[in-house]
């Protein structure tokens, strides 16, 4: 029983995808096949769908609201789906499915699937517990979709968190993991629609999915409260649209996915202007519209990515001070941004530097860079279990056997610029996903290139090197997942790891079950407030945001706790900090003790 | 003809013989040097190699 609710909840939130996705249809370009058409309408619905939900959310956010937006939209996305199977013929493309490629896609997401039925476990330090899945506990339980001021990293734009919030509203926090599993499913589909548009027959395009599905990196970025997947796969549908646009219909397509893509995370931004870039290369390299021609075209993929990311950044913009948020110290000179102090930042930026060091910034560092993400993964952030061996192995094979078409230069171009920016940015292995689509379905050339110019050894070797990627990356994805799935199948399992793995729990189970509890005070910067139920006030972020005036002195926060309105205060020792009541002042009564948290009672005012 | 241009086309004809030679060193060289790297190094590439006797022992 446990389960169903976020399964409905996820059916019903993908059902209202193909509904909102559904406004697409008239742009849709009509060279798709019907594949593209599922996946294209499913991604973009959801795009689409989590920036409805916030701007009403800016409103009201709380269970009704949500429905009245997902049940008209699933009644659409019902309407939507039987138009577009008119006239699809699985039997037609069932006999050309190659066994061991789909058997291993359909292992992954099982694995998926079950291991999304978990419940949410971790300390701060997993991006899930420190903001992912924070932000949509708050504006649920506020009943409004507004900034965190202690928590910077939850302004960022949240497409796919505000899905989480719906997922949670009607699911609980299962929901969101198991959202994962539609995530994948949709992103693979992506995949094999691009495969399919870069010459590759069905056969190739599943091995090609295959190899996809089977990278760790391209896994993480899937699950556990990463979006990483929905924002590969809109710069994918954006990029391949845009090159292959002939007129302002395709354009305007591309830039709502371009768009999408900056409303899921602040990369997009970096991938919309080379999509712009490279579209506007290729439209002069083929020569068969005028430059004119594009320039309309540009401006109307610019104008609708500006129009559809827009919410995310005038909401930063007018609320926190800054679109980008938190900015960048370049940004610093033109905006003057709340909670953050100039110090703040710095340090920020000088953590991201350093967790995105990879292997350096130096000249040898990139031109060793393929050779690193092979053989060296973990050195790069979220990279562990890497990408696998083909693509080094065979990738360059396909690229050179495919060099003349024009489309797969462009998308040459991409890849070497994307990596370039990556390289000098913030190396985390995931934010290259869409790179290793595009690099895995040009394996599969390359294995068809060896095979064919080297037929004693090649076939054997190349056969080999997918095996090895294949296998290796399933054996990582079952590493990642084993407590996931254990989880999902034992309750005694689920216990005795929640137990372990939520830090305080103790604590938790008292503020959340204590009626008296109203709102807390959270004195350490680093409690992950996931797991409170009931409000809280935590003055000092994990970055130094500061969501009070003199937010760092806790004596002088403390000498009148009745003007916050708080009811009690936590203190704990976590991460070899000390608490940080050191005596205890006498408007405070130690009400819960354990070795590493206390919790105190605010003495009603005299 | 002449002997630059024979040379050439010699150069080329080996070359060509040998290019089917350098792609499968080219995946070979790739292949072994993961699999020395990410299976034997890893930590159940080490356990086995340790059960094996075959790592020396800290």
């Amino acid at each position: 029983m446990r389960f169903l609710p976020p399964v409905f909840a996820n059916l019903l939130l993908i059902l209202a995808a193909f509904g909102v996705g559904s406004i697409l249809r008239p742009l849709l370009p009509r060279t798709l096949r019907k594949i593209d058409r599922f996946a294209i309408l499913a991604l973009g619905g959801l795009g689409l769908l989590g920036t409805l939900l916030f701007l009403v959310g800016l409103f009201r956010f709380t269970l009704v609201v949500i429905l009245a937006v997902l049940v008209p939209a699933a009644f659409l996305g019902v309407w939507c789906l039987v138009r577009e199977s008119k006239g699809f013929a699985p039997h037609t493309w069932r006999s050309q499915v190659p066994f061991l490629p789909a058997a291993a896609i359909a292992l992954l997401l099982i694995i998926t699937f079950v291991g999304g039925l978990a419940e949410p476990v971790g300390d701060i330090k997993l991006d899930a517990i420190a903001y992912h899945f924070l932000g949509p506990r708050i504006w649920l339980r506020d009943a409004v979709i507004h900034v965190i001021p202690d928590e910077c990293h939850a302004s960022f734009p949240a497409t796919v968190e505000t899905l989480f919030a719906a997922l949670m509203a009607m699911g609980g926090t299962r929901a969101p993991e198991l959202f994962g599993f539609f995530a994948f499913g949709v992103f693979l589909l992506v995949a094999a629609g691009f495969a399919i548009r870069l010459g590759l027959d069905p056969g190739g395009a599943w091995w090609a999915v295959a190899l996809i599905a089977c990278m760790p990196v391209v896994y993480r970025g899937s699950y556990g409260g990463f979006n990483d997947v929905i924002l590969s796969g809109c710069v994918l549908v954006a990029l391949r649209v845009a090159l292959d646009a002939s007129g302002p219909r395709e354009y305007a397509f591309a830039g709502v996915f371009a768009g999408l893509a900056m409303g899921v995370k602040y990369t997009g931004i970096i991938a919309f202007l080379l999509i712009l870039g490279c579209a506007f290369l290729c439209s002069l390299t083929r020569r068969t519209e005028k430059p004119a021609g594009f320039f309309a075209g540009g401006a109307l993929f610019s104008l609708l990515a500006a129009v559809v990311a827009s919410p995310w950044y005038l909401r930063n913009w007018l609320v926190l001070g800054s679109p980008i948020y938190p900015p960048p110290p370049a940004l610093l000179l033109f905006f003057h941004v709340k909670y953050l102090s100039p110090d703040a930042i710095r340090s920020l930026t000088a953590v991201i530097q350093k967790e995105g060091l990879g292997m350096g910034h130096s000249l040898s560092a990139f031109l060793l860079l393929p050779f690193h993400l092979t053989f060296h993964p973990a050195n790069f952030l979220n990279g562990p279990g890497g990408v696998g061996v083909a693509l080094l192995a065979l990738a360059p094979f396909g690229l050179w056997m495919q060099r003349r078409d024009l489309f797969v230069r462009m998308l040459a171009l991409f890849v070497f610029l994307q990596t370039v920016a990556w390289f000098l940015t913030e190396q985390d292995a995931r934010f290259l996903i869409h790179l290793y689509v595009i690099l895995a379905i040009f394996v599969i050339w390359g294995w068809r290139y060896a095979v064919l110019r080297a037929p004693r050894f090649g076939p054997l070797l190349a056969g080999l090197a997918m095996a090895c990627s294949i296998l290796y990356g399933l054996f990582m994805v079952v590493t990642f997942r084993v407590d996931d799935l254990h989880a999902s199948v034992s309750s005694k399992f689920e216990s005795q790891r929640i137990a372990r793995e939520v830090p305080f729990l103790d604590g938790f189970a008292y503020l959340n079950s204590e009626p008296a509890v109203t709102k807390v005070l959270v004195l350490a910067p680093r409690f992950p407030t996931f797991y409170l139920r009931k409000s809280y006030l935590k003055p000092v972020g994990r970055f130094g945001e500061e969501s009070l005036p003199n937010a760092g002195d806790t004596q002088a926060l403390l000498q009148n706790p009745a003007a916050l309105e708080i009811s009690h205060v936590i203190d704990v020792r976590v991460d070899e900090n000390d608490f940080k009541i050191s005596s205890k002042p006498d408007t405070l009564t130690l009400v819960f003790e354990r070795e590493d948290q206390r919790i105190y009672r605010v003495s009603p005012a005299l | 003809m002449q002997p630059g241009k024979q040379h050439r086309i010699d150069s080329l004809a080996a070359l060509r013989r040998l290019y089917p030679w350098l792609i499968e060193l080219w995946i070979a060289s790739i292949l072994l040097v993961f699999f020395i790297i990410r299976v034997l190094g890893s930590g159940m590439g080490q356990r086995v190699l340790s059960v094996l006797g075959l790592r020396h022992p800290q």
